[in-house]
């Protein structure tokens, strides 16, 4: 089974090294060393990467319900943690889990697993994925952490596409949902409605919620077109960026890069999850080209949204960006998908 | 299908986040340039100290002082609530007055707000630990005017106020910013340019705390330059105490040089109270019936009464309309057309010589001189005396008084002058008017043989002299002088005098007056100089409806005076 390097290394290795110089600036004047401790985890992902990699896609598969159950059971495990605020990290020792996280990873292999075989053309059809996908966005919805739910949505979405699901079956589900939308509204905490409010409207609360949208869009746009330079953006640097290591990291970037930097970064993106695609499509089994392309999706909506979030285009849910922001859990899981791909069938 | 959702998808998320980035960077940047800048610049004003007042042996008059504030940031506060309870279990003052404070000093949310000021040093350190982890809230040190004597000397001093909005306007060059102190009256304005310094300030960069990272610039603040009175304050002190109880002024003047060592004008107010007190205490000073910001010394228009008539015996010598020993004849009363002038003393003094009638003050001698010297010679020489015009003494908002004329009257009452008004105006009433510090500088020109000082309170700024001795020489004879000088002393000294009340060693001469008025009891004068036989001060004394006689000035002038010449034997200032 001799293999050929495949560019896909390349680029997420450049993307990590330009995360890696950024997380270095953005986290330079913190009390932690988050760069020291994001290389560990790195460290550590490529450990999980290549065992992923050893196991390959038809074990993964068949380790489809057992992942899922797994998951679930953390996520259960986090909610009875007692904890003032979120409870979204399990302490295990030395370094910290995070269910939503491995769920993440664990619902488009139960999906690809478990569904493989059945069709989805009839109402009822729908029912059973999209429980499963709910009964974890919901878990983790509870935490609070409604980005982490969200990011289930997408590889549920791509299932059905993939399923050739026919539309007008679905639209009893689609209409169902969107009346659901003002029930779950009032489900929301009081930040989270804070946050989508000023995402219709910033200056509703300059000094809250409406204060990072603010200061992230002015790191950006200070950023001008080739930036202000590696560790002298003052918005990262002064900190009047909230979260700048983690789900604000890329404005960092762009005031330091500026447009230049942005385009590079975003052609490096654009080229490994072009790579992935074709990689994905490349599979002979539908289950493998199915949990791949799941795979892909979720990494794409993540950037995006992550993206779209910190240039004011879409509401503040808070998600990382991949290879970017400070985290462990996301960056494992990150890279044990990409280390399927690159195991191929 | 799949393929070509994805790609639709991938290619117009990464379309629009470039546009958005585009539009945010490039489109927008120098907006999001400036923003970022006014995230991270600070300018800091450093306050250059005022200038010290001091007296004319450096005795302290108005210092500097290191003050504590309790302050707040409105937009930085959680709760208000919660930040006055914590400051009405602290400080003496209840939640309405803190309400009032915080809605009367409010200027903006972001601009800091002064709640208590004036709090002591170990209060505000041991408040500051106490309560430093509270938004919003916190402990400032100011340096501020205090003036240690209270009250001496306000007049000359004056008081700081806030910057007007019209005065920013000028003043704006000049390194005035919103909020900043200036003089507003007495010495305070009139040598502000000395006093202020300049404010200096440094450019930094601040973290989102607001915590300094870095000083990029920085421009040190300029102390003001101290100013020396020519005012002695013990007898300033002694001065302001006797007139307590009074309406009216005690004014000292060196007749050499100008310098005035005393200048009393009651009643009086505390300098204090325009620094940080509120706007309670400044309102009373403002609306108070009894006008205490008012400079009776220089801004007090006042008629003159008998003063007067030395101004009109030396110009009837000057003008040999009368000769010394030329005598009038007064019955108690003097007949003009149909109506009939009185003198003071309503048996009449009989035959007077000119001496004489300003020994006894005589009225009806007066008005027999007035009207062979006519009203315009009597303006032309009050006129050269300083009357009708400012000292030019350097203190602002002095007035001129009022040196009527038959042309003044015509022009302004719009009739003509009659002959009763040359006799009102011989006795010093009619439309005359002087201010004290005129009639001060007509006798110390008397005394120093015709010398008509510009009165100085300022002599010496930084080591620099302010502005040194002005006067003009009068063309009169010393002769005259001499024999007016005489007269005076007989006033204070013959067992028929009208000044006996001031009587002393060493001797002194003096005119006492009584000035009627519409507003009800005569104001009593008593001005003259000391020691007689070389003079070395003028004095005046004033009391406003002091009564018949000027007799209640003349017995101030001698408590004063003796108290003067006590000091000046000691020859050591009392510190």
């Amino acid at each position: 089974m001799s293999r050929k390097f495949d560019v896909l290394i390349l680029y997420v290795i450049l993307v990590f090294i330009l995360g890696s110089a950024n997380l270095y600036s953005a986290s330079s004047n913190f009390p932690h060393n988050y760069l020291a401790k994001q290389i560990i985890w790195f460290a550590v992902s490529v450990l999980v990467g290549i065992v992923v990699y050893a196991v390959g896609i038809r074990n993964i598969l068949n380790m489809g319900l057992f992942l899922y159950a797994f998951a679930l059971l953390l996520l259960v495990v986090v909610l009875l943690i007692p904890s003032e605020g979120a409870r979204r990290w399990i302490s295990i020792g030395f370094f910290n889990i995070q269910p939503s996280a491995v769920m993440k990873f664990a619902l488009p292999i139960f999906l690809a697993a478990v569904f493989q075989y059945s069709n989805i053309d009839t109402v009822f059809s729908f029912i059973p994925p999209i429980f499963f996908t709910l009964l974890g966005s919901f878990l983790i919805a509870k935490e609070p952490d409604l980005g982490g739910a969200l990011m289930l949505l997408p590889a549920l979405g791509a299932f059905f596409i993939l399923k050739k699901a026919y539309f007008r079956k679905a639209l009893v589900w689609i209409v169902a949902g969107l009346l659901m939308v003002p029930v779950l509204y009032f489900k929301l905490e009081p930040y989270q409605k804070r946050r989508l409010l000023t995402f219709v409207n910033p200056n509703i609360d300059p000094l809250g919620a409406g204060y990072t949208l603010m200061q992230s869009k002015i790191a950006v746009g200070s950023g001008n077109i080739f930036g202000k330079g590696w560790l002298k953006g003052a918005q990262g640097q002064l900190r009047f960026l909230p979260e700048s290591h983690t789900d604000f990291v890329f404005p960092v970037f762009a005031e330091e890069w500026g447009f230049a930097g942005i385009v590079v970064l975003l052609g490096l993106f654009f080229l490994m999850l072009r790579r992935m695609y074709a990689i994905a499509e490349s599979q002979k089994e539908y289950s493998s080209r199915m949990l791949m392309h799941m795979f892909l999706v979720t990494i794409t909506v993540q950037i995006v949204i992550n993206l779209g979030m910190t240039i004011g285009i879409l509401p503040i849910v808070g998600l990382p960006l991949p290879f970017f922001s400070y985290g462990g859990s996301d960056l494992v899981v990150t890279v044990a998908m990409i280390a399927l791909f690159l195991r191929r069938d | 299908m799949f393929g070509k959702i994805y790609k639709t998808f991938l290619i117009s998320s990464l379309s629009i986040i470039i546009l958005q980035t585009a539009y945010l960077q490039i489109a927008r940047g120098r907006y999001y340039r400036d923003m970022s800048l006014n995230n991270y610049l600070r300018v800091l004003p450093l306050k250059g100290y005022r200038g010290n007042i001091l007296d004319r042996y450096g005795r302290e008059l108005a210092v500097n002082q290191l003050k504590f504030a309790v302050n707040i940031l409105p937009d930085r506060l959680k709760n208000k609530k919660d930040i006055f309870s914590i400051i009405t279990e602290e400080f003496n003052i209840n939640e309405d007055e803190l309400e009032r404070i915080y809605r009367l000093r409010f200027r903006a949310p972001f601009a800091p707000l002064t709640l208590i000021s004036d709090v002591d040093f170990n209060k505000a350190l041991y408040f500051k630990e106490k309560y430093r982890n509270i938004s919003g809230l916190f402990v400032s040190e100011n340096i501020e005017r205090f003036y240690p004597n209270g009250r001496v000397a306000s007049h000359i001093l004056g008081y700081l106020g806030e910057i007007s909005g019209d005065e920013l306007v000028e003043l704006k060059p000049y390194g005035y910013r919103y909020s900043s102190y200036i003089g507003k009256s007495g010495i305070e304005k009139q040598y502000e340019p000395y006093l202020k310094g300049s404010d200096g300030g440094m450019l930094v960069k601040v973290d989102n705390q607001g915590r300094i990272v870095e000083v990029l610039n920085r421009e040190e603040p300029e102390r003001g330059l101290d100013v020396y009175l020519t005012v002695d304050l013990d007898l300033q002190k002694a001065a302001d105490d006797m007139l307590a109880n009074y309406k009216g002024c005690i004014l000292v003047m060196d007749v050499r040089t100008g310098d005035m060592i005393t200048m009393s004008s009651s009643p009086g107010f505390d300098p204090n109270a325009f620094i940080n007190s509120g706007n309670s205490r400044v309102a009373k000073l403002l609306t108070s019936d009894k006008n205490p910001l008012f400079n009776r010394a220089i801004q007090g228009e006042y008629a003159l009464g008998s003063t007067f008539k030395i101004v009109l015996a030396e110009a009837a010598l000057e003008d040999k309309a009368v000769g010394q020993d030329d005598k009038f004849f007064c019955p108690g009363y003097f007949s003009y057309g149909k109506s009939r002038y009185r003198c003071w003393k309503q048996e009449g003094h009989g035959w007077q010589n000119l001496k004489e009638a300003i020994e006894h003050s005589c009225n009806v001698y007066f008005y027999n001189t007035g009207l062979k010297l006519g009203a315009d010679a009597i303006a032309h020489y009050a006129g050269m005396f300083g009357f009708g015009k400012k000292t030019q003494i350097d203190l602002p908002y002095e007035k001129s008084g009022l040196l009527p004329s038959p042309a003044w009257k015509v022009k302004n009452i719009k009739e003509s002058w009659y002959p009763g008004d040359t006799i009102n105006f011989s006795i010093g009433q009619g439309y005359f008017l002087a201010t004290p510090i005129q009639a001060l500088c007509l006798m110390a020109a008397i005394a120093n043989g015709g010398h008509l000082l510009r009165p100085r309170v300022c002599s010496v700024i930084s080591g620099e002299v302010a502005y040194g001795i002005e006067d003009s020489v009068l063309a009169v004879s010393e002769k005259n002088l001499r024999f007016i000088r005489k007269a005076m002393f007989d006033a204070v000294n013959s067992p028929s005098g009208t000044g006996q009340a001031a009587r002393m060693l060493p001797y002194l001469a003096g005119k006492t007056a009584t000035a009627q008025n519409p507003h009800g009891d005569s104001h009593a004068w008593f001005s003259g100089f000391a020691p007689y036989d070389n003079p070395e001060i003028a004095f005046l004394v004033f009391i406003e409806h002091g009564g018949g006689g000027g007799f209640i000035s003349a017995r101030i002038a001698k408590e004063f005076l003796k108290y003067y010449f006590k000091k000046k034997e000691s020859d050591e200032p009392k510190i």
